[in-house]
């Protein structure tokens, strides 16, 4: 009560002079300053220097024998306030220290009437926590879902790394060794398609030794992966293609082909029968021979594509 | 004598299910012409994932989308890892100006588990194409 009517007269002070300062009791002053301490407002630094002033003023002049000298003040706030740094403790904190009979310094005895405050400060500070927590849990959920729809979308998030140099700033992706890429295999390229197969010492009869004339070697690949080796060649007339595939499974794989509904029908040439069928406007050939696949498909008549085959063997 | 039928006609869909590779060829396509996908073990864990396309002539793009990797962990199968095209550092699964395409991804898994992949290829020119998923066999990694 006394600090309330305190805090109006501090007030009122700012109106008038500091004379009037003098005019009030040292311990009102005392009085006047703890108000200030703990009022929630902001606080006028001014009307708390000019109050230490006159206090500081008066004990130079009439020594009061309550403010000991800036060593004691030290020692005191050393051996009852300083928290310990092995506990890591607030000085505010009385939680355990409410518990036991520890006898506290007078000072801190007073402010055990603090921990009425602390009832009351409890539930806030678990509702900040929980806040804090639901803040945190929003977000890893963000950061984990993107990271989800990134990877889903084939894009690693937290591979890709910030680049920043002193003229640049862009984002690069991290290469990492775990997941590292095998480079394809080795396109090698030919210009004949048998000086291909020869090359790798295939002696079965494979390749055509006809194509309708106004096809020509559009490309040529050689393809070497772990369990096949595959040879291709396309020839081409205009928007017409011409598709010989040649694949080594030794190692034991077999490619699917597309087909439409139309029949299947069986072209047999050298005692190797050739699988004859169409994919929309191209016609196909697949089969065996020894541990070749072998297809030709292309923009060909039927009578065109058996001419081709039987090229192969007439030799 | 309609309940066999029935019992039959349910165990040819689930033959015809289980088994999707049994039947090589069933669609028909202006782009694709072949394509083959497998998974292989490399030891330790390390494997990698092969595939080959071939178009019906040269194309703007031939070769893989997309290969997901799976892996079982005792109890269920799991995506370890997605590769797509439109990541630069898997840009090389998808060939420019070609009609044919053969490439692979490495992954380094845990031994003894086991892992397959799907692989979606694809063939296009002009704005037009066509895609397949193959799913490999499983191995151990």
């Amino acid at each position: 009560m006394r600090g309330v009517q305190a805090m109006s007269e501090l007030d009122d002070i700012k109106r008038k002079n500091t004379e009037q300062l003098d005019q009030m009791s040292t311990d009102d002053l005392e009085e006047l300053l703890k108000a200030k301490s703990q009022s929630s407002e902001n606080t006028d630094m001014e009307d708390v220097f000019s109050i230490l002033e006159v206090i500081e003023k008066r004990e130079k002049t009439n020594p009061s024998g309550k403010y000991t000298g800036v060593d004691a003040a030290w020692d005191s706030f050393q051996k009852n306030y300083r928290p310990s740094s092995k506990e890591a403790k607030s000085i505010y904190d009385f939680a355990e220290d409410t518990k036991d009979n520890t006898s506290y310094p007078s000072d801190v005895k007073k402010l055990e009437d603090i921990n009425l405050f602390r009832r009351d400060r409890r539930p806030l500070r678990r509702k900040a926590l929980l806040r804090m927590a639901c803040v945190i849990a929003s977000v890893v959920i963000v950061l984990f879902s993107s990271t989800i729809v990134a990877r889903a979308f084939g894009f690693d998030l937290w591979g890709a790394v910030a680049k920043w140099t002193s003229d640049t700033f862009g984002f690069e992706s991290k290469d990492t060794t775990d997941e590292g890429t095998v480079t394809g295999p080795p396109v090698i390229k030919y210009v004949d398609l048998a000086e291909a197969l020869y090359d790798y010492n295939i002696a079965a009869e494979l390749v055509p030794s006809w194509i309708p004339n106004a096809f020509s070697l559009a490309d040529l690949k050689i393809l070497e992966t772990p369990k096949k080796i595959v040879f291709d060649a396309v020839y081409n007339n205009d928007n017409k293609s011409i598709t010989i595939h040649i694949t080594d499974i030794s190692e034991g794989t077999n490619g699917s082909y597309e087909k439409d509904e139309q029949y299947t029908t069986i072209y047999e040439k050298n005692d190797i029968i050739h699988y004859i069928m169409t994919n929309n406007e191209q016609i196909v050939a697949i089969w065996m021979n020894e541990n070749y696949e072998c297809m030709i498909s292309g923009n060909l008549s039927e009578h065109e594509l058996k001419k081709m085959i039987d090229s192969i063997y007439e030799r | 004598m309609i309940r066999i039928s029935k019992v039959l006609a349910i165990i040819l869909i689930l033959v015809i299910c289980i088994t999707p590779e049994a039947i090589a060829a069933t669609q028909a396509s202006d782009y694709l012409a072949q394509y083959d996908a497998y998974i292989i073990t490399n030891g330790n864990g390390n494997i990698s994932i092969w595939f080959d396309v071939t178009a019906t002539g040269i194309m703007d793009q031939v070769g893989a989308l997309t290969i997901i990797l799976k892996e079982y962990n005792g109890s269920s199968w799991n995506t370890v890892k997605t590769y797509s095209h439109t990541n630069s550092l898997y840009s090389h699964i998808l060939a420019t100006n070609t009609n044919v395409h053969a490439d692979s991804v490495s992954y380094s898994g845990i031994s003894g588990r086991y892992y397959y992949a799907t692989v979606t290829v694809w063939a296009g020119v002009d704005g037009g194409g066509d895609s397949r998923s193959i799913t490999t066999d499983s191995v151990v990694g």
